[in-house]
């Protein structure tokens, strides 16, 4: 069951947004001060420049999955190899999601909660998601995204009038390496595209408008970017203290009015969209260990995946920061690689494959047409 | 064995076929839910702290909180506990000893300050208020003066009697005074901030009617360990007045700890240098002219306009503050009002009049900057200013002059004043 490329530019859309509005804005302040809305900035852009090369591989795989476009211009040794990747990388985001929702839930939202009443359903609902396959999740994406801008952009304004346009000053004191060490550490919550390589074979080109998806990645990037404005703004020094940025931004000043308690419905839509990016990245994985075992059944993948964020729950519950697990200079190399390197490296093999393969054919028409010839001329000499 | 191990596979698979899987998952959820059904209400096992008062006497660190139980009538039912000991913590533990609930501080509206602990230091309280104890940033922040247990029972019944409640009085400070939240977090920030300079409402505990005071009936109640007093019923038999008093004093602290109190005149002197303190009032006397006969005018900033230019000459800071005003004549005060005042189709903010509004801004303004020099406190945000607009020229300055580089500042001012018409 195909996606079309509507359904396709809303769940990048999704994606791109899927990490940011938790911990992610608290650390990047810790190296990058005031400018940290600029490692975003360029991070996402460059999330957004490579979805597109992703998604020029996607159109020549035509027909194929990753695992058989990738064995045909990897060979099978590489294309496991880069399925592993791909595992650790998915399965990092699938972690982070569901740990970052697990805390906000349990620690953040509500003053006494078993976390096993959260994660419980979580896992049946993940499952179910991922079973039905990406269409569903497609249906489910578009249903909540506009809900989702539209609360966004409620608590960015809403907040917008406590903040002190001044924070942002000076601009790059201490130069750009502050934004290179920050953007290095924290690279592993971005990488937003990569869950496109396990859609290769499963989108439907027919309506294809890149000029969709562009205005969906420039949209993702500006809502992130107005949330990030407003809460360096309003948080400043004490950026680094605030966890659930979302949360925070709209607690920051309550006004006892009756539109305070729409920051709520707001966050709780916010918990739906997130619990959907859970079930893509849960997807991607479920594929992805699917192909690197060589497993008909879909059944067995999901299975596992279920359990390793049920597992999750019990890593670094309550004590153990989540960034600990999370910003390890491996979690960096591995988004690198497979966000940035993967997605070139695929391209220049299937060019360098692709000009041998048309070198072949020219050589095997000219041959064809130098024997067609021959064959003429000895008619030509027996008449 | 081939086969063998195709039925095994096959077994396996079936036993997690989808269908099977909710099933599976659904007798995972009952084995972890159904004993929850043997716990007990949570408002039995947890108090509802809606304020939290805390100050040092003799050493001891002393707590009261107003505890809000759930009743069927819809009648609020606030009780206060209080309690004592060697810390924070200890303090707040023996009140959940005595009650046999653990004190739920997600619902802690206000956290009150007392004298003892301003001056000694509000950093470690509010640390461990906020991380340990969860009480959220957005909590209002206020000092107050009088005993512990006596302000938090007149907070109480303020409620109960004159349906007033403390967290939003202090909120309105922020309209009018302030010009920013009373709350943990703008402290925070305030705290961390170069200056280090925080700002909290100060309300007082007064036995004596004074003016601006509300009068609020006050129990008497014991301040040992885990004493409570129910403040549903209030009636006369052993209860002193009290009263609560908000006179816009506000309580600045320098390092986490309580530096001055400025009354509500200075700031509202200060607050001309602050954008966001739209209200205010410009009282101007002898004012005399075609329209005027020595009259006292009050006149009513409708709308205020601040540009700040922070430069360096010659290596000297200059701060310029422009500001500009749009204003409404409210009051005339003249002994023997003319008829001229009934007069139509004229203006009333006369060249006199506009004259007399600029230099009273700019001595109130010249006096508050005067103010913020002796005392060593920038209320005028002049470091943020600086920092932000012209980084280097004042960080070499800084080196220079340290602490006191309010001083050597050169401070213009231009003021604009226009009519709302």
């Amino acid at each position: 069951m195909k996606i079309n490329y509507r359904q396709l530019s809303i769940i990048t859309f999704m994606s791109f947004i899927a990490l940011k509005f938790l911990a992610l804005p608290s650390l990047l302040y810790i190296e990058s001060k005031n400018m940290s809305m600029f490692v975003s900035l360029i991070l996402m852009i460059i999330d957004g420049l490579y979805a597109f090369v992703i998604l020029d591989l996607m159109k020549k795989s035509g027909e194929k999955n990753i695992y058989e476009f990738m064995k045909n211009c990897l060979g099978t040794v590489a294309t496991k190899i880069v399925l592993i990747l791909l595992i650790i990388k998915y399965a990092l985001v699938a972690g982070n999601i569901s740990k970052g929702l697990e805390f906000f839930v349990v620690e953040n939202l509500y003053t006494e909660f078993d976390w096993f009443v959260f994660v419980l359903p979580l896992m049946i609902l993940v499952g179910f998601m991922v079973y039905k396959g990406i269409r569903n999740i497609a249906r489910v994406s578009e249903m909540v995204c506009w809900a989702i801008v539209i609360g966004l952009i409620y608590i960015a304004l809403k907040a917008l009038s406590g903040m002190d346009i001044l924070s942002y000053l000076p601009f790059l004191k201490d130069g750009f390496k502050p934004l290179v060490d920050s953007a290095w550490i924290h690279l592993s919550w971005f990488g937003s595209a990569t869950f496109m390589f396990m859609l290769f074979g499963f989108v439907d080109f027919r309506e294809e408008k890149k000029s969709k998806m562009i205005k969906y990645i420039i949209f993702a990037i500006l809502i992130v970017e107005l949330l990030y404005f407003v809460f360096y703004g309003l948080f400043e020094v004490t950026s680094p203290t605030h966890n659930y940025c979302i949360s925070d931004i709209s607690q920051f000043s309550s006004t006892y009015s009756a539109i305070d308690e729409l920051s709520w419905l707001v966050v709780s839509m916010w918990i739906v969209a997130q619990a959907v990016q859970l079930a893509l990245y849960s997807y991607c994985l479920a594929q992805a260990i699917k192909f690197l075992f060589d497993i008909k059944n879909n059944t067995l993948p999901i299975i596992i995946v279920v359990l390793y964020i049920f597992a999750w729950s019990f890593i670094g519950e309550n004590t153990v920061r989540m960034e600990r697990i999370f910003f390890t200079p491996f979690a960096s190399i591995v988004t690198f690689v497979a966000q940035y390197i993967l997605p070139i490296l695929l391209e220049i093999v299937y060019a360098i494959k692709n000009k041998k393969k048309r070198a072949k054919d020219r050589i095997e028409r000219v041959k064809d047409e130098r024997e067609k010839n021959r064959d003429k001329k000895e008619i030509n000499v027996n008449i | 064995m081939k086969e063998k191990k195709i039925e095994i596979k096959k077994k396996l698979m079936s036993i997690f076929s989808p269908r099977k899987l909710v099933l599976w998952l659904s007798i995972l959820i009952l084995i972890f839910t159904v004993p929850t059904f043997n716990k007990s209400a949570m408002s039995e096992t947890q108090a509802i702290v809606t304020m939290l008062c805390v100050d040092k006497v003799d050493d001891k660190i002393k707590v009261a909180t107003t505890v809000l139980t759930p009743s069927q009538d819809k009648k609020a039912n606030f009780q206060v506990y209080s309690g004592e000991g060697e810390t924070l913590g200890y303090a707040v533990d023996s009140i959940s000893l005595a009650m046999g609930k653990e004190m739920g501080f997600a619902q802690c509206k206000i956290m009150a300050l007392g004298e003892n602990i301003c001056d000694e230091g509000v950093m470690q309280v509010l640390d461990y208020m906020t991380r340990t104890k969860k009480v959220g940033r957005n909590a209002v922040l206020v000092s107050f003066t009088g005993d512990v247990i006596d302000f938090t029972q007149a907070v109480a019944n303020l409620n109960l009697e004159k349906s007033l409640r403390l967290d939003r009085i202090v909120s309105f400070d922020k309209r009018y005074i302030l010009t920013q939240d009373s709350n943990i977090e703008t402290f925070y920030i305030g705290y961390y901030s170069p200056i280090s300079l925080g700002i909290m409402s100060k309300v007082k505990l007064a036995t004596t009617e004074e003016f601006n005071a509300i009068e609020v009936a006050s129990a008497d109640a014991g301040s040992s360990s885990g004493s409570s007093t129910d403040m549903n019923s209030t009636g006369d038999g052993g209860e002193n007045k009290k009263f609560i008093m908000n006179d816009g004093t506000v309580s600045l602290f320098k390092q986490g700890k309580h530096y001055l109190d400025m009354t509500l005149d200075e700031v509202k002197k200060a607050n001309i240098f602050v954008n966001d303190a739209q209200k205010g009032t410009v009282v101007v006397e002898n004012v005399t002219d075609h329209i005027y006969n020595d009259a006292k005018v009050v006149v009513n900033i409708l709308k205020k306009d601040i540009a700040v230019e922070p430069n360096f000459k010659d290596g000297i800071p200059i701060y310029k503050t422009d500001v500009s005003l749009t204003v409404f004549i409210d009051e005339v005060i003249e002994e023997n009002p003319s008829e001229r005042l009934l007069r139509r189709n004229q203006d009333f903010l006369t060249n006199a009049l506009i004259e007399k509004i600029k230099q009273k801004m700019e001595s109130d303004m010249r006096e508050i900057i005067e103010y913020c020099q002796d005392n060593k406190v920038d209320l005028l945000g002049v470091y943020k200013h600086f920092y932000a607009l012209k980084n280097k020229d004042f960080e070499k300055y800084l080196d220079r002059v340290g602490e006191d580089y309010l001083n050597e500042i050169d401070y213009q001012i231009s003021i604009d004043v226009k009519s709302e018409n």
